[in-house]
């Protein structure tokens, strides 16, 4: 059975999602049981991953199939070209340091959003299934290894995703979710492409077929040895070809990266997200901020870095900066928001910046701070969404404005608020802290290292921690402090001490991040062999490809 | 870097004595909303436990060379953070100092917050901040001193906003954690770039490297790990001026001293312990910690910054009516003065006025409290509303709580430098070295210890008028008058003031009253680095009697001003005077308001974060989401034009084909006549035609 673990995980809710579709929409109850039971399951699959992955040796030697572990192969799709060769798709899943933590990251908040969608009422029969259904997919997004099918897992999430919000979301929610359609399809064409055009540039080394002809693959592993280029093809990175003064190679890229930082959002392709949150129910946004953004980050480290690592290098300057865009523009714009699930959206938006700015610097420190921070931010994220949702419960209101001095009346809320507000604007020993530190000591360490990142954005970036303590502080002065003084008068009965439900969900993530920020090594140790082959991948083929290309021009 | 052999009876004892605060703050967290009492007398015992701990440390360890304690952390790539701490003299003096000025702050809350509702959350908060406190003073990791660093910070925003129900209190603890923050970008940046070169972040290490500097020319070469690094003597100037950042907001230094008078929301214990004693002076530690890596320049700026702040400082004092105000303001000018100490070399001598600052400040905070308690415990009992922090409705006290006037009044001889007290035997010193070095080096530096000797003045000045406006005269206060009703608190609050009135004498620190320095500083002194040591140590050594009889003049002089200016009958004289001169001046206005700092803050630095809040977000829904729409609106249109050309247009190709077929059809039919004619006919048409289009064209 450990066999197969990944596509358990995968698959289990699928098989959840179509009995609860053979349900009648009477028996709610039932409907909920049956889901929470399925991601459950995924979590518990998870979780026996996490826990067999620290008895692993810290994987050594380059970046192959061979680092992967629980590695699920078999043919899916092959198509005999003619002379062209033969297409081969696989169903190729497995995991390494960087999937781990996400994965385990994210099954443990799909149940949460699971708790939190209790309250669903609306046809709930639809609703499940469809949350299953985006179980099923974001699982399958970090554990694909074939690009093709983390594709199909990467566009089925937008169909249970669009939906969701279109439907169980709030007064706006057309214009949202078609808003947050809009974008990620944009994003979607343009990975598609650069997908075409690998696939007409990479084959297979281990199978070539008796006749000489080539195998063409999706393999993401093949992609990233530039060996496997064949020589001539447009990607080919031994000889550039250009298009309209462009490399073409650059262009894929660009394409992968727009596409995938739409997902992250970067700035400027952000402006889906704080429509989307505010649009949609409190568990949606949970899993929206908590993991489908990280999506974005993971795109970026696991296919855009590791196959282009010339056009990586080539462009870190212009990474880093739209990384300390997104800090310093996000940190403002959730400033300036009047509405809370706004401000904490725009959050996301600075926080998911320091992901980029880390991934430019391209040390181990930025690396590893980039994924520490993605993980970090997703329990973070899904504990401020479900602190809104909290307020939106009770009074269907989430503007800041129309609250005042709720302390008095719901300590324990406060408290809880009080305690993500704070892991959220990088208190040191809760997990935010670390991801932040470690994407400021890379970045900062990066100009005298490998030249990717200049010491001034650093600075600059530095200046997301005052923004972050502004607005956080500012809205629990503004919300929480003060007399107690609420727009409604009727409020003041329905506004309510945390539930047990509630309590449930956020008693998990408050010893997460609290176990992450005092003992960083849990999720450190776990990515540490993954993250430094995936550098020394990115560093040595980028260099090696940029120096042949220089000699061979000149 | 040898290393002592751990001794695992210190470390254990060390263990215990830190993580009893820990200990204290979890059960205060769980039992927070618990209205029972109890959790007060417990944390308190907790405390006098580590105090008694801390002592202990002090006498069995004293004079033993450093040890240290180190364990691995995490691991990011190859590099290795570690837990590590270390105990040496300067750790030592901080552990007795902070569970000391802890544990009396404990003692005294017991009765001041006795009748609080929230007063286990109080009790909690204490613990935290001293174990976070703790941690930094044991530290011996860059990055483990910036994480107690914020914690400290965050439980100063706690405490700050303790009553938070108070707008202006919530609104001051977010100015002093955002102030902070500022700060602490400095201190941040100043840990990156270090590790960027160093690749660690532990300060035994550190000096290591740094001492082992060889210098040459305009590089400074060191090694790691066999690996030759260099570095420019100018790159320790940028990292230690980032250091000095964090120092500045911790410390409440120019430019970031506006959030310290603030923080007097909160409860004066807690103004005692942190704003005062402890927290604001984590700076100055901090820069003696890491003194190895400051360069001349920067040391010339941490002397100018320490030196216009403790000036600024003396002057907002000199006019505040709030007796919490001016003891805030004498705070800022007095950890000014330290911070000086530092500017001009004196690490040891501004390690020595931190510890009498610590002793005699918490004192005059937890007296002014203690009068404050009263006041308020009178106005309850009489039902009269007054603000009873108001200096101007006090007066005559000292004939109401004798045991508060007496601590009161040695403890402001002490800060005003009066002989016989720890005060002008610190102040003394740093006066001392602070001329000495600019008599070495001359020029602008003299700007320095003038400035020095003028707030000691102010000091003396301010102290005095203080004393006079509170404990004599008559007494101003609604419905008491001259009668009594106003009574000495009990003894959990005049217990700790005499412990803090007897420690703020001479006889602690130095046998001789009139003596130079204390052998506190050999306690804490350390060897000088490479790198200060390129500051030319040529001390050009002024008789130290010449300085001591100049700094006992000016103190006088200020008291003497202070004791004549607010006499009674004097001050109404002068007062009645400033009426008819009808405004009030320029320079009494610029002090009441210190210098109009935080109206300056607000027109330039806040408004300037405002107008980009609101910049950023017009441009995020005026521009961006704009081009979004826009987009989103084009496609639709051209899916409308689409459909529209599909439907209109190739539908109509496809039935126009249609039709030109048959009738190209018919055409053709009619050819199948054979008439060859009709050929040559048509062939002509045809080729004129396409011969036509040609030459219109």
């Amino acid at each position: 059975m450990m066999n197969y673990l990944l596509s358990l995980i995968i698959w289990t809710p699928v098989a959840g999602a179509l009995i609860v579709l053979l349900m009648k929409d009477k028996q709610a109850t039932a409907i909920r049981w049956i889901s929470l039971a399925a991601v459950l399951l995924q979590l518990a699959g998870s979780s026996i991953l996490l826990f067999q992955f620290y008895q692993f040796p810290e994987s050594s030697g380059g970046y192959s199939i061979e680092s992967f572990h629980f590695v699920e192969k078999a043919n899916w799709i092959t198509m005999d070209l003619g002379s062209w060769g033969v297409l081969s798709i696989d169903y190729l899943l497995g995991v390494d340091g960087l999937s781990v933590p996400l994965l385990w990251m994210s099954t443990l908040i799909l149940v949460i959003g699971m708790i939190s969608s209790w309250s669903i009422t609306k046809q709930v029969k639809g609703y499940f299934a469809l949350y299953l259904l985006l179980s099923s997919s974001i699982i399958g997004c970090f554990v694909a290894l074939d690009f093709f099918l983390f594709y199909i897992f990467f566009e089925f999430m937008l169909l249970p995703m669009y939906f969701l919000i279109g439907i169980w979301g709030g007064v706006r929610r057309e214009y949202a979710s078609i808003k947050f359609f809009l974008y990620t399809l944009v994003g979607s064409v343009l990975i598609l492409v650069a997908m075409i055009g690998l696939y007409i540039s990479v084959s297979d080394p281990t199978e070539i077929l008796a006749d000489g002809r080539l195998v063409r693959t999706f393999n993401l592993l093949h992609m990233s040895d530039p060996a496997n280029f064949i020589a001539g093809s447009i990607l080919d990175p031994t000889s550039l070809k250009e298009w309209g003064g462009v490399s073409i190679r650059s262009l894929a890229f660009l394409f992968l990266f727009v596409g995938f930082i739409i997902k992250l959002p970067a700035v400027p392709f952000h402006t889906w997200l704080p429509d989307a949150h505010v649009e949609a129910p409190t568990p949606v946004s949970v899993v929206l901020a908590g993991i489908l953004l990280k999506i974005g980050g993971y795109g970026l480290l696991r296919i855009a870095y590791p196959i282009f690592p010339e056009a990586a290098l080539d462009y870190s300057w212009w990474v880093g900066f739209l990384g300390v865009v997104a800090i310093i523009y996000g940190g403002f714009n959730a400033m300036a928001q009047s509405d809370l699930k706004k401000l904490i959206a725009y959050s996301s938006v600075s926080h998911m910046g320091f992901v980029l700015l880390g991934i430019a610097a391209g040390t181990t420190e930025g690396y590893s701070g980039a994924v520490f921070q993605m993980v970090s931010h997703g329990f973070i994220s899904a504990a401020l969404f479900l602190i809104a949702g909290v307020l939106y419960d009770r009074t269907h209101d989430r503007m800041i404005e129309n609250y005042s001095g709720l302390a008095e009346k719901m300590p324990y809320f406060t408290a809880v608020t009080v305690f993500f507000f704070f892991a959220s604007l990088g208190l040191p020993g809760l997990s935010g802290f670390i991801g932040e530190l470690l994407v400021f000591l890379g970045a900062f360490q990066s100009s005298s290292v490998n030249g990717q990142v200049p010491q001034w954005m650093a600075v600059l970036a530095t200046f997301g921690l005052v923004l972050s303590a502004a607005y956080y502080l500012w809205t629990l002065q503004r919300m929480f402090y003060g007399r107690l003084a609420l727009r409604e008068v009727a409020w003041k009965d329905m506004l309510t001490e945390l539930t047990n439900r509630e309590w449930l969900m956020f008693i998990p993530l408050v010893f997460i991040v609290l176990l992450l920020g005092i003992f960083p090594h849990f999720l450190l140790d776990l990515m540490n062999g993954s993250i430094n082959q995936l550098k020394e991948l990115v560093f040595e083929n980028g260099k090696t490809i940029i120096q042949s290309l220089n000699s061979g021009g000149s | 870097m040898e290393q002592q052999p751990t001794n695992i009876w210190i470390w254990s004892a060390i263990a215990v004595l830190w993580l009893l605060p820990l200990l204290s703050f979890v059960i205060g967290l769980v039992l927070w909303r618990r209205r029972k009492d109890g959790l007060g007398k417990f944390s308190t015992s907790l405390l006098a436990v580590s105090t008694l701990l801390s002592w202990a440390i002090f006498g069995v360890n004293f004079g033993v060379p450093e040890s240290f304690f180190s364990v691995s952390w995490w691991t990011v790539g190859d590099t290795e953070f570690s837990f590590s701490l270390a105990l040496s003299g300067i750790t030592q003096l901080l552990l007795v100092i902070v569970s000391t000025v802890s544990l009396l702050v404990h003692v005294y809350s017991l009765e001041y917050m006795k009748d609080d509702p929230g007063k286990n959350r109080y009790f909690a908060c204490l613990g935290l901040f001293t174990f976070s406190m703790l941690g930094i003073v044991l530290s011996d990791s860059l990055l483990l001193i910036f994480c107690f660093w914020e914690l400290v910070g965050t439980s100063s925003y706690f405490l700050i906003g303790f009553w938070y129900k108070k707008e202006s209190a919530a609104l001051a603890s977010f100015k002093a954690f955002l102030v902070n923050r500022v700060g602490d970008l400095g201190f941040l940046i100043g840990i990156c770039l270090i590790y960027a070169i160093f690749k660690t972040l532990s300060i035994s290490e550190l000096q290591g490297m740094v001492d082992a500097i060889q210098w040459k020319g305009e590089v400074f070469n060191f090694e790691k790990n066999g690996e030759l690094i260099s570095s420019s003597p100018f790159m320790f100037t940028v990292i230690s001026i980032c250091l000095l950042g964090g120092a500045v907001g911790k410390s409440a230094q120019f430019p970031l001293q506006v959030w310290l008078p603030d923080a007097m929301e909160g409860p004066t214990p807690v103004s005692a312990l942190i704003h005062a004693a402890t927290m604001v002076a984590a700076g100055i530690y901090f820069i003696a910690r890491v003194f190895f890596l400051f360069t001349p320049p920067a040391l010339f700026i941490v002397a100018f910054i320490g030196a216009i702040t403790a000036v600024m400082g003396a002057v907002a004092a000199i006019s505040q009516y709030d007796i919490k105000k001016v003891l805030a303001f004498s705070t800022i000018s007095q950890l000014g003065f330290m911070v000086l100490a530092l500017g001009v070399g004196g690490r040891e001598e501004g390690l020595f006025h931190l510890a009498t600052h610590a002793a005699f400040k918490a004192g005059l905070f937890l007296a002014a409290g203690s009068i404050i308690h009263a006041l308020h415990r009178f106005a309850h009992e009489t039902h009269a509303h007054f603000d009873a922090q108001d200096m101007r409705l006090m007066g005559g006290i000292r004939r109401f709580m004798p045991t508060t006037f007496l601590v009161f009044l040695l403890l402001a001889l002490a800060i005003s430098g009066i002989p016989m007290f720890s005060g002008f035997l610190s102040k003394d010193a740093i006066i001392t070295k602070a001329f000495s070095w600019a008599s070495a080096e001359g020029g602008v530096r003299w700007i320095v210890p003038m400035l020095a000797l003028f707030s000691a003045f102010l000091t003396a000045f301010y102290m005095s008028r203080l004393v006079m406006l509170v404990f004599f005269g008559s007494n101003k206060t609604p419905l008491l008058g001259n009668k009594g009703g106003l009574t000495e608190n009990g003894k959990l609050i005049t217990i700790p003031l005499l412990v803090l009135a007897a420690g703020s004498l001479w006889i602690w620190f130095n046998w001789n009253p009139f003596g130079q320095g204390s052998w506190l500083m050999d306690l804490v002194a350390t060897d000088r680095s490479t790198i200060s040591g390129l500051y030319l140590e040529t001390t050009n050594e002024i008789p130290h009697k010449t300085i001591a009889i100049i700094s006992i003049l000016v103190s006088l002089t200020g008291v003497g001003l202070g004791y004549v200016m607010y006499d009674e009958d004097e001050h109404q004289a002068i007062a009645e005077l400033e009426e008819k001169t009808s405004k009030p001046g320029f320079w009494s206005e610029l002090s009441f308001n210190n210098w109009y700092l935080n109206e300056l803050y607000d027109q330039t630095v806040v408004y300037s974060f405002n107008q980009l809040t609101k910049a950023s977000s017009w441009a995020d829904r005026r521009v961006i989401d704009p081009v979004v729409n826009l987009t989103g609106v084009l496609m639709v249109v051209t899916s409308v034009v689409v459909g529209w050309f599909d439907k209109k247009v190739v539908d109509g190709l496809v039935q126009l084909t249609v039709r030109i077929t048959e009738f190209f059809g018919n055409i053709a039919r009619s050819f199948q006549g054979g008439a060859v004619q009709k050929y040559i006919a048509w062939s002509l048409f045809f080729t004129l035609l396409v011969v036509t289009w040609i030459l219109i064209k």
